[in-house]
């Protein structure tokens, strides 16, 4: 118990919860107003994830009071994040793979004519 | 050698966290490890197609609305806010207030849950299921979807489908024209050339025809009339496997909110569960985490 309060007095100050909910909400309507305006593109996905992941690491050190407890748990996350980096990094060989194998030759037999 | 003993600090093994923090924290990382998987598999299938040529269902082909993915993001953030603020009242020893923060936090997950069900009912009423959207239109696939449009212009055309007038001419229009027709050309009627040409899977085989077409769903975007989403059923199995995976892990939220409550009413909660509330706030946070990388993977990009 004594543990626990010591731990939520260095932990954030109110104001703080508050910017970081303000911040929240701005960056998910800047998402939607990005999605609105550029449509689909290769861009707009880019700016779209880069706010997700900003969103995310503010969860995550503010409301998850990681900023304060990341010396306590960081031998549990580290792990993780590196079998993640890995787990992506395998789906995304086996997409390349699919792109070199399939291309346009598919396409092309997909839309030539069907005797 | 008793008091010796007794002033020797006392020492702990393992990490310095309370263990029902660390449990949780082993929790989320098993959590992540799911999701990422999911989300990975997901990255995969949608970019993974033969050709980048054929496109991946638009939210507008899936019955997908954008707004209400974005609202629901709000939601959730809300819902966030809310538990971190409990926790803080809990701490200030404020009972009553963190108290009325869990129940803030359960009616806006209830809200989530609420409108996700409205977006399922979409999917249901339209079709969009896995395995039941109708994809290439050929062989027995096509034969199924013209006795299907059979049997819905035959409910429009009764007057149950509450269609606007120009849908309900178009309607009775095809439902005459509809023996002798192939199921491409069906899909063109329903759909209209402007989509069609979109969907470059059927265009070797669509309608020969010069003239551009105007769908009848163009007409009345209300009306449920299916037609031909290429890969549409791969989408439905993503999008239902990650948002029902999400939805669940939501529920389950909303059950621990609901014991707090009763533990509440019960006047069995108080600042001794400050840690409780922290655990259930760390797994909270994790569920709107999940959510914010979903909502752009299946409604933005």
């Amino acid at each position: 118990m004594t543990e626990s309060h010591a731990a939520a007095h260095a932990g954030p100050r109110f104001k703080d919860y508050m910017r970081t909910f303000y911040a929240l909400m701005f960056l998910t309507v800047a998402s939607y107003v990005v999605y609105v305006t550029m449509g689909h593109g290769l861009g707009a996905a880019g700016i779209i994830l880069v706010l997700a992941i900003i969103k995310s690491s503010l969860i995550i050190t503010i409301f998850m009071h990681l900023y304060f407890d990341w010396k306590k748990v960081y031998g549990i996350i580290i792990p993780v994040m590196i079998l993640c980096v890995m787990s992506t990094m395998i789906f995304l060989v086996d997409q390349v793979m699919v792109w070199r194998h399939v291309g346009d030759t598919a396409t092309e037999q997909l839309q030539a004519p069907r005797h | 050698m008793a008091h010796a003993v007794a002033e020797e600090p006392t020492l702990h093994m393992g990490m310095p966290l309370p263990n029902g923090k660390l449990a949780m924290w082993l929790f989320l990382v098993t959590e992540i490890m799911f999701f990422t998987a999911l989300v990975g598999t997901y990255l995969l299938l949608r970019n993974g197609q033969p050709t980048a040529r054929q496109p991946w269902p638009t939210p507008h082909d899936v019955h997908l609305a954008e707004w209400a993915g974005a609202g629901n993001t709000l939601v959730l953030i809300c819902s966030s806010l809310c538990v971190v603020l409990a926790h803080w009242y809990l701490h200030e020893h404020n009972v009553r207030k963190a108290t009325q923060m869990i129940g803030l936090t359960l009616a806006l997950g209830c809200i989530f849950l609420g409108v996700k069900a409205w977006e399922y009912s979409q999917k249901f009423s339209h079709g969009i299921l896995p395995g039941r959207v109708y994809e290439k239109l050929d062989g027995e696939t096509g034969y199924r979807y013209i006795r299907d449009i059979k049997e819905r212009l035959e409910h429009i055309v009764a007057g149950h489908g509450h269609a606007n007038e120009k849908a309900l001419a178009a309607s009775k229009q095809l439902l005459e024209d509809l023996p002798g027709m192939t199921a491409q050309q069906v899909n063109e009627r329903v759909a209209g050339t402007k989509y069609v040409e979109t969907k470059p899977i059927d265009l070797p085989r669509r309608a020969s025809t010069q003239d551009k077409i105007t769908g009848i769903l163009e007409m009345d975007p209300s009306l449920h009339l299916p037609y031909s989403i290429p890969y549409g059923n791969l989408w439905a199995s993503c999008y239902f496997a990650l948002t029902g995976f999400h939805a669940l892990h939501v529920l389950g939220g909303l059950v621990i909110f609901t014991v707090i409550l009763v533990m509440a009413a019960l006047s069995r909660f108080g600042p001794q569960h400050e840690g409780l509330i922290e655990n259930v706030g760390l797994y909270w946070h994790f569920v709107d985490i999940v959510w914010v990388f979903l909502f752009p993977f299946l409604y933005l990009v």
